[in-house]
C-alpha cells in the first residue's frame, strides 16, 4: 500500500484509540496490529511527533507487570484534529464505495 | 535479533539526534521489548514485529531533518530533508527531486556566468596582455562587469526565492499524508 496513505491511516488509528482512553505505546501497537499490518517500530516516532505538535501529552505510570508505562492522553487540540481526520476519512470511504460499487 | 542488538543498532544510527532525545526514544524501544516479555513474547519476535532498526532510524531521522529544515530553512537542511524523504519513499522523487536538481543546476550555471562576466577584465588581460588593444576594450569590459553585477544580485535574490519555494514543496510533500486527511 502507498506509504503516505498508510501513514495517514496510522495517525488516525492512534488518535482514535487515545481519544477513547489513555493508552501506552505497546498497547497501541497491539491494538492496531490486531486489525491492520504495520511496521510496529514506526509508532514511537509518530507518538513523538503527535506529542511535539501538542495533540497529546505523555505521562508515566507504574504497573504491576512489566516496566512503567508511558501513557498518552489526547489534548483538546488533539480531539479537534481527530474529529477532522475522522470526517475526512468517512467522506473518503463513502467516495470510494460510491466509485467501486457504482451506486 | 536480540533486544541488545536491536537497541545498539538503533543507537548507532541515531547519532544525529540530541543525546536527550535519543535516550528518550531508546527508552521507548527498551520498554517495548520489556512489555513484550511481560506478554510472553521472545526478543526475536518483538524485534521482528518492530521492523528493521535501520528503517525505524530512517523514519526518525527523516522527521528530525524536516523539523530542522522548517525551523531554519536553508539549502543544506532542505537538501538533507529531501534526501531523507526520498530514501524513505515518502517524497515523490519526480515532484521534488527534479525541480530541486534542475533549479540547483540552473542557479549554478547562472552564477558561473555572472562570475565569468565579473572576471572578464582579467580574462581579457590574459588574452591580450597589457596592450593598447586591451585598453580599447575598457568600455566593453565596463558593460560586461555591470551586467555581471546585476546578474549576481538578481541571483542572490533568486536563490533565496528558490529556497523558499523548495521548502514549500517539501513541506507539502512531508505533510501530504496529514494534509490528505485534513
Amino acid at each position: 500500500m502507498n506509504v503516505q496513505f498508510k501513514k495517514g491511516v496510522l495517525e488516525l488509528c492512534v488518535l482514535s484509540l487515545i481519544a477513547r482512553q489513555d493508552r501506552y505505546g505497546y498497547e497501541l501497537v497491539e491494538e492496531i496490529s490486531k486489525s491492520i499490518e504495520i511496521a510496529e517500530g514506526t509508532i514511537y516516532p509518530l507518538l513523538r511527533r503527535l506529542t511535539k505538535e501538542g495533540l497529546c501529552t505523555a505521562y508515566l505510570a507504574e504497573s504491576m507487570e512489566g516496566p512503567p508505562r508511558k501513557y498518552y492522553r489526547l489534548t483538546a487540540a488533539g480531539h479537534e484534529v481527530h474529529q477532522r481526520l475522522l470526517r475526512e476519512w468517512e467522506q473518503f470511504v463513502r467516495g470510494v464505495q460510491h466509485v467501486v460499487k457504482g451506486e | 535479533m536480540t533486544k541488545a542488538e536491536y537497541l545498539a543498532e538503533l543507537k548507532k544510527r541515531l547519532g544525529a539526534l540530541g543525546a536527550e532525545e535519543r535516550a528518550e526514544l531508546l527508552a521507548d524501544y527498551d520498554a517495548h521489548f520489556e512489555h513484550g516479555r511481560a506478554n510472553g513474547r521472545t526478543e526475536a519476535e518483538v524485534a521482528q514485529r518492530l521492523g528493521p532498526p535501520q528503517l525505524v532510524a530512517r523514519e526518525i531521522l527523516y522527521q528530525l531533518s524536516v523539523d530542522e529544515a522548517r525551523a531554519n530553512p536553508d539549502l543544506r537542511r532542505i537538501a538533507q530533508a529531501v534526501f531523507a524523504g526520498v530514501g524513505l519513499g515518502l517524497v515523490n522523487v519526480l515532484v521534488l527531486l527534479v525541480p530541486f536538481a534542475g533549479g540547483l543546476l540552473l542557479l549554478a550555471g547562472l552564477f558561473a556566468l555572472a562570475a565569468f562576466l565579473l572576471a572578464s577584465p582579467v580574462l581579457l588581460l590574459i588574452q591580450d596582455g597589457w596592450t593598447a588593444e586591451w585598453l580599447l576594450k575598457l568600455p566593453l569590459m565596463a558593460g560586461l562587469v555591470g551586467a555581471g553585477l546585476i546578474l549576481w544580485v538578481a541571483l542572490v535574490k533568486g536563490s533565496a526565492l528558490f529556497v523558499k519555494w523548495m521548502l514549500a514543496i517539501l513541506q507539502s510533500n512531508v505533510e501530504s499524508a496529514k494534509e490528505k486527511w485534513k
